[in-house]
């Protein structure tokens, strides 16, 4: 196994190592306090009288304090006017002014709010005890820490089942999957839902993640709904899972002002496997001698100076507080976030504002929340790929070649640019401008208790926009007139979600009964337009200068102002029998004007069914263990609409202005119709769901078990049409089959809890298999749908959609020495026909892991804490694109250009490129240090708390994969934006 | 608080009753787009650029073929040309693009993505001209209350598009034999027709459109004529027997007369057929259009011209900024010029400085295996380049008198009535005395011979996309005549007749479980 740890490739980490653990031990060097009048007693259970062993008892606003022993009995040492705080895990906190007493005795009754904490579901709340389906909830104590841009990245590793694959890009976006991959051509990113208003991010344009517009600091808690009983309540569009996002509210009684602020120090990792300058000239002498009299003179390692180390900077500013019928939260943030590609910048400016109120005697509940962000993205080109491969023997500049902007290049139509030209010369911008309006009202009416109506209204827009601009000294054919390109996009969502809800007891029936219904009804627009053109006048930019374009090359655009409604009716029945059978049964009726009229509708039901176990009389034997046990089973349907626009129907577009068709010398726009299936429809998932809720040990231990099994169907696929039949080769509509089953395991268990010293851990583990069943319209299985794109030469795939198989798995030929010749490698000739083609194609792996691992730890002496999360994907490949795009000698010369190549020729001794070789199919489990914070709070001044934090991001990396980065969302490893470890240091004040 | 309720109330019952019909603004269903005769102008010209272009964006971007992941390989004519050239004497392609060896060394199957490209764009084609028919029927046309002029101008654009979906279907013939025949738009798979029925219906729908088109150079340029249509007719009753086993020398004769004596006229000299400005070409019958800044594309004659400037050819001199080394002579094909250091037929225009006759490695681009063949170009005839460096203005030469000449010619050696060899020697001297600037490359009426014939096809035709065709009309194609890795030997073999036509492609099969596969396959 090769230990990717991550190595110091410059000088400018040093100094960041030093710092780092000089700041550490500045930290340690913090401790102490001494007493001396003693307080003794004994800490019972409220409820049976007996002893409560290892409960803590610690003196207010200080690190002073001890654990009960065996039998519950205590003695401390408080100082004056001390007030003692006794605690013990689901037991309700007491608090006792010592005053004169030396013997205090305490009864602690146990917490009824711990357990019956309140749990976020769609339209309303439940209490934890309730739920039936499966949902996992992070609260903000539980988040990932660090400098985080983006909501989705304070979950990673935190729940069993849910991977999220972070983007290397400043301010990227992550890709996240629920439960494997639902979907083949239609969305798969989950549902976001934000205080109950459903996003909509399509249309986003010109930034780099939609989500960035909520400032990850304003997030309570995330909470993520796994299965279809959970979760058919979004009907529709749930069927990739759904995560509900709670942000924070300001706390009755108190006013609080927080800093909070940090700066991060990012290195990337260097560890591309390109030779060296002088290991390139030594491979050249022995491969291909006669380009040496062609060689420069230089040694230069292009990627070097196009990737490097880099800092950024996050500051957050919040006021919270509130009164008995008012609260409120106002945040400000301000971060940037620099890139490792030279250039690469995200910057967010984040704003919001959340008042809730009451009026009309308390009975109307009033919430309202703005949010804007403006992020600023500098999409400097990833380079990476060409400096890898670049001449290594070229110099960087040649002042003499001014027609290319004083840069080395080849003077060549298709030799690849000089990466540092790219770089400095080329500029790709963009800009978001976000709003986020929401509202929401609850009316409880005063004359028939439990009864309340609700209405939530929003109103989402964005606007978005894109600049490229390069000059004609970039080379980019010989002939390079430059080019210009600004765009901008703007679209709006709004949604109006009223909807009933009623609570009441039936006690004949010994039942409580919640009922709600609603409807919902979102619109979503879309345009985007703008102007292009080369032949330009000037090389020094005006972005808002059209005129510097050719005027008979400049051409301007606008596209598909698309617009998408939706509404929807939607009910659910929660029924709780003696508080130990429990039902939920939900049901959506969406509409879509995304499909034709015959499918515009679609029912979505679900059911559910909770046993809690543990409060049955034969289950009382097990109570001195068991604090809770509930079994659940749950069954329901979602759909999936996120299918694009106007499938259904056939209609007539009009071809650009540089696809035209001449007839005498004038040319004309083509119109071409769109081939469509008129009877395409939503597809769906049908999830069984079979789990265990258990808490044991005062809940000290905490845990879930589920299985499930999603089967999705109707799924999308463009697939060939019999051909002369329809005006297009393929049309999309529903013929796949997919199911995706799985175990997972969450565990929750307070290793240590003493007022010193407390430590709990979090593990999650998650097995999914995913296997495509179904593909075609006919009854043969068919040859599959070859996907996955790869560098190295046009139009080559890796992947492949193949029934019997999971989704997109590597598909390659397969070496072995007593088989037959390829391009120079022996390949199993599976066919036997004595020649290596397609037929001889295997399945050789796939991207998406067995098992996903995650491990939290929350550990805390007196005022430190240290806090990290392990992860580990196991049983998954990657493609290793940049070393069979690059690891082979003929690339030494090919076209008259010297390239670089990649290490793992040395190995493979390739000849020609081998695209398809299963040599580049490689294991890629990995583990990985994600997070690690260490932080030391100063609590003794009743103004302020003071907490100073570090953390480390990708701290190191365990992997067998050779490349620099196991992780890759798609499973090809091709110029990859560089992932780097960001060291981050903080400071948190509270007034 | 009453208020509130009512609100609430309100508001539920007035979103309830939400209309979910919406269309997108800037594109449209028939019924609002065909309004006018430009509208079906530029739908003609979709029909037409299906042909040459791969999509609605260019060069790329909004591809019309989604089954092949390049759209640059999805271009007709580029498939085509590769589909008539690599496969035979003339032309090694040394790419790795996945089937490209396959294609060079007659071991394609019915995955290559290049069958797969020919098949599904004559698909389209023949889809795109039966949507165009669809709304140009006389009752679609008076439900629109076009006046008696426009309908006569659209009845034009109507027979022209039968015309092209008539030559698609002929090379569905010719290409793959046992193909569906569709003449509307359909949810239903179709079963394949025999070939004869295929043959017929390209015959009938060449008749019925033959009244109604312009004389010969009489459309505007780049639009279909009565030559087309004789034409057309020429090529399938030449290789009639290769279709249907019948002899249809006699009639082939019959059309290419009319071709001959409709106007057209060599041009003296013989590349200016296949510059920039070839629209200007007299020799010229039927060309598809390509220009470098309306016309974008990655296929076309901008892959001809790029992609057979190979190291160290320099790409200015042919008006284009990059060479792809992609195709080559082989040295058969270089032979059939005799010893081109001497000879004095300007057709042998190989470019020979630092590179290799034989071509030793069949796919290593950069190699200097193989002569260049520069006869396609992006410069005018006058030594300027055309507009834009990257994408071409030289059109596509479709038909050309030279070749109706050779169509003589070998008739007459076939034997065809109305046709005799005195002619034939005329015509293919009037070639000859143009390659050779005298009379000095002239033939005698003995000379005529099959060998012959077939070889000076070469000579003339080389690289125009009819090799192919023409080595499986002599049967020299698979099981007779070898070349330069043929078969993937070097020296060449012969290789099974099922080659002959290209197989069903994998793909249609699955989703048309009606279709047979081509023999063999």
């Amino acid at each position: 196994m090769d230990t990717h740890m991550k190595h110091n490739s410059g000088t400018a980490l040093s100094g960041v190592r030093v710092a780092l653990l000089m700041m550490f031990a500045l930290l340690i060097s913090f401790a102490g306090i001494a007493q001396d009048r003693s307080v003794s007693g004994r800490v019972t259970d409220a409820t049976t009288g007996e002893g409560i062993p290892g409960a803590t008892v610690l003196e207010k606003g200080t690190q002073n304090g001890v654990i009960t022993d065996f039998d519950g009995n205590f003695r401390i040492s408080p100082g004056e006017n001390a007030i003692l705080v006794f605690s013990f895990v689901g037991y309700a906190n007491q608090e006792i002014e010592v005053g004169g007493q030396t013997t205090i005795n305490v009864a602690l009754a146990e917490d009824v709010q711990q357990l019956s904490e309140i749990v976020v579901v769609g339209y309303g709340t439940q209490e934890a005890k309730d739920v039936t389906g499966v949902v996992a909830t992070v609260k903000t104590e539980d988040f990932n820490k660090g400098q985080i841009a983006s909501a989705e990245n304070l979950i990673s590793g935190k729940v069993a089942g849910v991977t999220v694959t972070p983007s290397t890009e400043p301010g990227g976006g992550s890709k996240i999957r629920i439960r494997g991959v639902t979907s083949l051509n239609g969305g798969q990113e989950p549902l976001y839902v934000v205080d109950g208003v459903i996003l909509d991010n399509s249309g986003y344009g010109g930034g780099r993640n939609a989500l960035n517009f909520i400032n990850p600091s304003d997030i309570e808690s995330m909470t993520i709904l796994k299965d279809a009983s959970a979760s058919a309540i979004y009907g529709a569009r749930a069927a990739a899972g759904v995560v509900l996002i709670t942000t924070k509210s300001g706390k009755k009684g108190t006013s609080q002002l927080s800093y909070d602020g940090s700066y991060a120090f990012s290195n990337p990792d260097m560890n591309f496997g390109f030779l060296d300058p002088a290991t390139f000239r030594i491979a050249v002498s022995n491969e291909a001698p006669q380009i040496l009299p062609i060689l420069g003179d230089e040694n230069t390692v292009w990627v070097n100076e196009a990737v490097q180390a880099v800092t950024s900077q996050n500051h957050n500013l919040s006021l919270s507080g509130g009164n008995d019928k008012t609260s409120y939260n106002i945040s400000f943030n301000h971060m940037i976030n620099n890139g490792v590609v030279k250039y690469s910048q995200n910057k967010i400016t984040r704003a919001s504002v959340k008042v809730s109120t009451k009026a009309f005697n308390d009975a109307l509940e009033v919430t309202a929340q703005q949010r804007i962000s403006f992020t600023e993205d500098n999409f400097s080109n990833n380079v990476t790929g060409t400096a890898l491969s670049f001449d290594p023997t070229r110099p960087i500049y040649d002042e003499e070649n001014t027609r290319w902007g004083g840069y080395w290049e080849w003077q060549r139509g298709l030799a690849p640019a000089n990466p540092v030209s790219t770089l400095d010369q080329i500029d790709n911008l963009g800009e978001t401008r976000r709003s986020f309006t929401a509202l929401t009202l609850t009316y409880n009416l005063p004359q028939v208790e439990g009864l309340s109506f609700s209405i939530i209204g929003s109103a989402d827009f964005r606007d978005g926009k894109s600049q490229f601009f390069r000059p004609t000294t970039h080379l980019a054919g010989l002939d390079s007139l430059g080019w210009m390109s600004v765009g901008a996009n703007k679209a709006y969502t709004f949604n109006v979600e009223p909807y009933i809800s009623y609570k009441t007891r039936f006690e004949s029936l010994d039942s409580d009964f919640e009922i709600m219904g609603g409807y919902s009804y979102q619109e979503v627009g879309q345009e985007s337009y703008g102007y292009m053109g080369n032949n330009l006048s000037t090389n020094v930019y005006g972005f808002y200068d059209a005129s510097i374009i050719d005027p008979e090359r400049l051409q301007p655009w606008g596209i598909n102002p698309i617009e998408n409604h939706l509404q929807a009716l939607y009910g659910r029945l929660n029924w709780n029998w003696k508080d130990k059978y429990l039902l939920t049964a939900n049901i959506r009726y969406d509409g879509s004007t995304r499909f034709g009229p015959e499918n515009r509708y679609g029912v979505f039901p679900s059911v559910a069914l909770g046993w809690r176990m543990l409060d049955e009389g034969f289950m009382q034997g097990a109570t001195d263990v068991f604090t809770d046990l509930k079994i659940r089973a749950g069954w329901g349907m979602l759909g999936n609409q996120a299918i694009g626009d106007y499938r259904y129907e056939k209609f007539y577009f009009r071809s650009t202005n540089d696809a035209q068709y001449l007839f005498g010398g004038v040319p004309y726009q083509m119109i071409r119709p769109t081939g469509v299936d008129p009877n395409i429809k939503w597809e769906s998932t049908t999830t069984i769901n079979f789990g265990i809720d258990y808490g044991m040990y005062n809940n000290r231990l905490t845990g879930t078990i589920d299985f499930y099994n999603k089967t999705t169907s109707d799924l999308l696929a463009e697939v060939a049409v019999p051909a002369f039949t329809n005006v297009s080769d393929a049309v999309i509509t529903n013929v796949a089959e997919m199911y995706n089953r799985g175990i997972e395991l969450g565990f929750n268990g307070v290793l240590y809890d003493r007022p010193a010293f407390d430590w709990n851990l979090l593990l999650n583990l998650a097995w999914n298999q995913n296997r495509i069943t179904k593909l075609n319209r006919g009854e043969e299985d068919g040859p599959g749908i070859p996907v996955g794109g790869i560098s190295g030469d046009v139009g080559q795939t890796i992947k492949i959609w193949k029934v019997g198989e999971a989704y997109d798995a590597f598909y390659t030929y397969i070496r072995d020495i007593n088989g037959v010749e390829k391009d120079g490698e022996f390949y199993q000739d599976v066919d036997g026909d004595g020649i290596i083609n397609e037929n001889d194609l295997q399945i050789t792996g796939k991207p998406d892991p067995d098992l996903l691992i995650g491990l939290t730890s929350n550990m805390r002496y007196k005022d430190f804490t240290l806090n990290f999360t392990l992860r580990s994907n196991l049983g998954q490949e990657v493609y290793n694109n940049t070393a069979s795009a690059n690891g082979y000698y003929e690339q030494l010369f090919q076209g008259g250009i010297v390239n670089n190549i990649h290490e793992s020729v040395i190995e493979s001794g390739y000849n020609r490129r081998n695209l398809h070789s299963d040599f580049y199919i490689e294991n890629a489990n990995f583990l990985i240090l994600d997070n690690i914070t260490l932080a030391w709070s100063y609590t003794k001044v009743s103004w302020m708390d003071l907490r100073i934090y570090s953390t480390i991001q990708n701290l190191f990396t365990v992997s067998p994969y050779t490349g620099p980065n196991p992780e890759i969302g798609n499973g090809i490893d091709n110029n990859l934006y560089p992932r780097a470890t960001n060291f981050i240091f903080g400071l948190n004040l509270t007034f | 608080m009453k208020k509130i309720i009512a609100i609430l109330i309100v508001g539920l019952t007035v979103a309830s009753c939400t209309d979910l019909d919406l269309s997108p603004k800037d594109g449209t269903t028939a019924e609002f787009t065909f309004i006018d005769v430009p509208s079906y102008k530029q739908y003609m010209a979709k029909v037409y650029g299906a042909y040459m272009l791969t999509g609605q964006d260019g060069p790329a971007g909004d591809p019309d073929l989604s089954l092949v992941n390049d759209e640059g390989f999805t271009s007709y004519m580029r498939a085509y040309w590769k589909a008539q050239q690599i496969t035979t004497d003339e032309t090694h392609l040394t790419w790795t693009d996945g089937g490209i060896q396959d294609m060079n060394e007659h071991k394609w199957d019915s995955q290559n993505q290049f069958v797969r490209v020919l098949y599904y764009r004559l698909a389209l084609i023949i889809s795109l001209a039966n949507d165009f028919l669809a709304q140009s029927t006389d009752a679609a046309l008076a439900d629109k209350g076009f006046s008696s002029g426009d309908i006569a101008t659209i009845k034009g654009f109507e027979a022209e598009v039968r015309y092209l979906r008539a030559m698609a279907y002929w090379h569905a013939i010719d290409l793959f034999r046992n193909v569906p025949l569709v003449t509307e738009i359909t949810s239903e798979p179709p079963s394949q027709a025999t070939p004869q029925q295929t043959f017929d219906f390209i015959e009938s729908e060449l008749n019925a459109v033959e009244s109604v088109l312009p004389d010969p150079r009489a459309n505007e340029y780049g639009r279909m004529d009565k030559a087309a249509v004789w034409m057309l007719r020429a090529k399938l009753y030449l290789n009639a027997e290769v279709y249907i086993g019948q002899d249809r020398y006699a009639d082939c004769v019959t059309e290419v007369n009319r071709v001959i004596g409709a106007g057209y006229a060599l041009e003296t000299d013989y590349f200016a057929n296949f510059r920039a400005d070839n629209d200007q070409s007299n020799e010229l019958i039927f060309n598809f259009t390509s220009d470098g800044v309306a016309s974008q594309t990655w296929g076309g004659t901008t892959f001809l011209v790029h992609s057979m400037i190979l190291d160290p050819m320099v790409p200015g001199d042919y008006g284009v900024d990059a060479g792809w080394n992609g195709p080559r002579a082989t040295s058969v094909f270089v032979e059939k010029f005799g010893d081109i250091t001497t000879t004095q037929d300007v057709r042998s225009v190989f470019y020979t400085n630092g590179r290799n006759l034989v071509i030793d490695e069949p796919s290593n681009n950069g190699s200097f295996g193989g002569y260049g063949v520069p006869k396609f170009s992006n410069k005018y005839t006058d030594g300027s380049d055309g507009a834009n460096q990257t994408f071409v203005d030289t059109d596509w030469p479709v038909f050309r008198l030279a070749d109706a000449y050779l169509m003589y010619a070998e008739c007459a050696i076939r034997g065809a009535g109305g046709a005799d060899l005195g002619t034939a020697t005329n015509y293919v001297n009037m070639l000859r005395e143009r390659a050779y600037g005298d009379t000095s490359g002239n033939i005698v009426q003995g000379d005529l011979t099959q060998t012959f014939i077939l070889d000076e096809r070469s000579r003339e035709m080389y690289w125009e996309g009819h090799r192919r065709m023409d080595l499986i009309r002599f049967d020299q194609f698979t099981t007779n005549g070898v070349w330069p890795w043929k078969g993937g030997e070097a020296d060449g073999i012969t290789t099974n007749s099922r080659y002959n036509i290209f197989p069903i492609p994998a793909t249609d099969l699955t989703a048309n479980p009606k279709l047979v596969q081509n023999l063999d396959y």
